[in-house]
């Protein structure tokens, strides 16, 4: 039979199903002999589950909706562009030189190459509707009609 | 975003040449899981943020000792984990006003044993989310570093105990009776927090 003391170093591995079926049935038994040492692994299972739930908070993607309720764990937005500039900066500008790369950096390729694929189709449509619009008659002038004679 | 063993691989081949787009690739992928790592190890979000890039950093200096024994997630946590620690000592040793600050909140009181939070009618009540999210979080604060990288990968991170040995190069055995003096260690610093026992149910 285990002591209580014994019980309660085997919380741990008890909780995480870490503990031989023999040894997990005697720290079983001894809990159900034992209400007061049941109630302190009840307590230990729960400051666990509060660890789980306070993990399980952070990751969930309701969680950032309001700046207020974000989790501290919201991801800063300049993190990408602040590791290249520190690149940048400590490979005296080998890394991270030019403008593209660290723009692709901040904003997805797919991004820059779609917004880019869109100013091309608008700028094509307004050329061929440029070019197709008949030109305008002047204003306040009637066609002038000459009879044969 | 996980990749899978062929793209991490692949992914890996072109960090090795210093491939800028894959290195975005990567912190992309990652940065998420590195910063929550650092941030629940600081509990400081504006050191969170600078460790974090500094993280990156250290792996795109380091990345050709990367061996592929573990996945680059792993090594990278453990890149992260020991960047923590090193932080941590580094901030014991140079009082900040970040710790001021803690102490004005609640901190002194958690260390000396006082309540933290006015102590409820009903103790359940205070086991409700963010006030309990934040005892919580002043408690794992005060474990010795090595005790809150163990919490942290275990019990926040959701890792296996494998991974923890890989990242933290313990033996099994070690990792597991340190874990079980760290959850010690932080229930009774979240009872001292509370003032009062953690409710059975």
């Amino acid at each position: 039979m285990l002591t209580d003391d014994e019980v309660r170093d085997l919380f741990s591995a008890y909780h995480d199903r870490e503990l031989s079926p023999e040894r997990s049935e005697a720290v079983r038994a001894a809990l159900d002999a034992n209400p007061s040492l049941k109630g302190e692994y009840s307590a230990f299972c729960r400051m666990l589950d509060s660890l789980s739930a306070m993990a399980a908070a952070a990751e969930s993607p309701l969680a950032g909706v309001a700046a207020s309720d974000a989790p501290k764990e919201a991801i800063p937005p300049d993190l990408l562009s602040g590791v290249q500039r520190r690149l940048q900066k400590r490979s005296g500008g080998r890394f991270y030189g030019d403008m593209w790369s660290r723009l692709a950096g901040i904003l997805p390729l797919e991004l820059i190459a779609t917004l880019v694929l869109i100013a091309l189709v608008l700028a094509y449509a307004a050329m061929t509707m440029v070019s197709a619009r008949p030109a305008p008659a002047p204003t306040g002038a009637t066609p002038s009609v000459t009879a044969p004679r | 975003m996980t990749l899978d063993l062929e793209a991490e691989r692949a992914l890996v081949e072109r960090l090795r040449r210093r491939d800028e787009a894959a290195f975005n690739l990567f912190v992309r992928a990652y940065q998420a899981r590195v910063f929550s790592l650092v941030q629940r190890m600081l509990g400081n979000r504006a050191e969170a943020e600078d460790l974090a890039q500094e993280v990156f950093i250290t792996v795109f200096r380091s990345i050709d000792s990367f061996r592929g024994d573990a996945r680059l997630g792993t090594w990278l946590y453990r890149v992260a984990i020991n960047h923590c620690k090193n932080r941590i000592k580094y901030l014991d040793r140079r009082v900040t006003r970040g710790h001021d600050a803690l102490d004005e909140e609640g901190g002194k009181a958690l260390t000396e044993g006082g309540p933290v939070m006015s102590r409820p009618d009903r103790p359940d009540e205070a086991m409700q989310g963010a006030e309990l999210n934040k005892v919580i979080e002043r408690a794992l604060g005060l474990l010795e570093e090595e005790h809150r990288a163990l919490v942290v990968l275990r019990d926040l991170e959701g890792l296996s105990y494998e991974e923890i040995m890989t990242i933290t190069g313990l033996p099994e055995g070690t990792v597991k009776s340190r874990l079980h003096r760290a959850r010690a260690a932080l229930r009774e610093a979240i009872e001292r927090g509370l003032g009062y026992k953690l409710p059975e149910q």
